[in-house]
């Protein structure tokens, strides 16, 4: 393949994954690979360390815009960070004694059902339940640009539930995401969407910023295996601040339902491949 | 301690304008990067069929910028790998010292963990 072709090919792979991982605040990487792999016939090693890139690049390029709109709870995600880093080391203490074929397995089975149910917004609390104690002392109700029927957006503040429940899930997807590699960004929405009951955008956007902080934890480990070369990875990483750049822009004027459609697709993706890849393992 | 709302946007504010000045600097490397390694190549082509882990120069931080400041390309690309890398240290670390300002110690803690977290993570590139 000529440079220029192989440059192009990556930079718009990325371009998409940038996009798409910038909105659900998944990072992306579920696009990114199979196209480098299977299209591109990248080998596997790089395609992980140049989608690694790709994902602090997507975090890194939507965060700007979303913590200046106001979308992302930073005290939210510094709480979660913690938890998912407790989390990291554990399951990197663990992997040794854990069947991880198995469990790949397993957690793709759990992220098709999770994009199955994730199609729809969970049932709303109830107006009178009364705001969490937990929440309150750590200071995580907010408020968040939301954009009403008739296209105008107001402030609307939010209370965080289940602090202990969402901490914990936390710990678990950290366990996961060192243990398999991928599935962190997952969790982390799930945990602030269906357990901290936080509202969608604030849960995507949230997650975003923290899986750059996520991920940058191990692309050390990743540039001293050799397996960031940068004739791949720098036009992922351009295509991905380029694709979450677009997402930024995007996400205040989408609906939530459309979101959430997007969110259960690549959910759905991200599922079929760990499946895949446990299988074959 | 001030209302929540102004903390809210110094909070913002700050992390915003180190998120993108980190962005701008990765980009405008990285297309320089590539720039030059098209300029440089020529023609051939590329393949990444085979896994050869990348030159040992292009794997520690310090010989990537020595190589990036004697021009050659796939170093200056690869600088914009680590500034991208370095961006989410910085981010804690901006939220960390807005939150110290605010005297708000337990998230000045919580940020402490995380950066620890982190250099553990990127220490491991030192094996």
């Amino acid at each position: 393949m000529s440079p220029e072709m192989f440059l192009t090919l990556a930079f718009l792979a990325s371009l998409a994954g940038g996009l798409l991982g910038s909105l659900t605040g998944l990072g992306g990487g579920v696009v990114i690979i199979p196209i480098l792999v299977l299209l591109m016939g990248v080998d596997m090693r790089y395609a992980v360390g140049a989608s690694l890139i790709a994902v602090i690049a997507t975090s890194s390029g939507a965060a700007a815009a979303f913590v200046r709109e106001g979308f992302t709870n930073v005290r939210l995600a510094m709480l979660l960070e913690v938890a998912t880093v407790g989390g990291a080391i554990a399951g990197a203490l663990l992997a040794a004694s854990v069947p991880v074929p198995a469990l790949s397995v397993i957690l793709g089975v759990v992220m098709l059902w999770t994009a199955w149910q994730s199609r729809g917004a969970p049932k709303p609390v109830a107006a009178n339940v009364p705001p969490d104690a937990l929440a309150t002392k750590l200071r995580l109700d907010s408020t968040y640009p939301s954009r009403g029927e008739d296209g105008t957006t107001a402030s609307t503040p939010y209370h965080v539930r289940n602090v202990p429940g969402g901490f914990g899930l936390m710990v678990l997807a950290g366990m996961l995401s060192a243990l398999v590699g991928v599935g962190g960004g997952i969790l982390k929405v799930l945990a602030m969407d269906r357990v901290m009951r936080v509202p969608f955008k604030v849960s995507t956007t949230t997650s975003n910023f923290m899986i750059g902080v996520t991920a940058a934890a191990s692309a050390g480990v990743y540039l001293h295996r050799g397996q960031i070369e940068p004739t791949i990875a720098t036009p992922v990483a351009l295509g991905a601040l380029a694709g979450s750049l677009i997402g930024a822009r995007l996400l205040p004027r989408m609906q939530t339902k459309v979101l959430r459609l997007v969110f259960a697709v690549v959910v759905a993706i991200a599922g079929v491949q760990m499946i895949l890849k446990g299988v074959k393992m | 301690m001030k209302p929540l709302r102004d903390e809210k946007r110094a909070l913002q504010d700050s992390l915003s304008r180190v998120l993108t000045w980190c962005t701008v600097l990765a980009g405008v490397v990285g297309v320089a990067g590539v720039a030059m390694m098209l300029a440089t190549r020529g023609g051939g082509s590329v393949s990444l069929k085979e896994f050869t882990p990348a030159a040992e120069g292009l794997r520690h931080p310090a010989s990537i910028l020595r190589a990036a400041f004697r021009g050659e390309a796939l170093a200056v690309m690869q600088c914009a790998v680590i500034v991208l890398i370095a961006t989410p240290v910085l981010r804690v670390m901006a939220a960390g010292v807005v939150f110290l300002v605010e005297r708000d110690w337990l998230y000045v803690a919580m940020s402490a963990l995380v950066l620890v977290g982190l250099a553990l993570g990127l220490v491991g590139w030192v094996e």
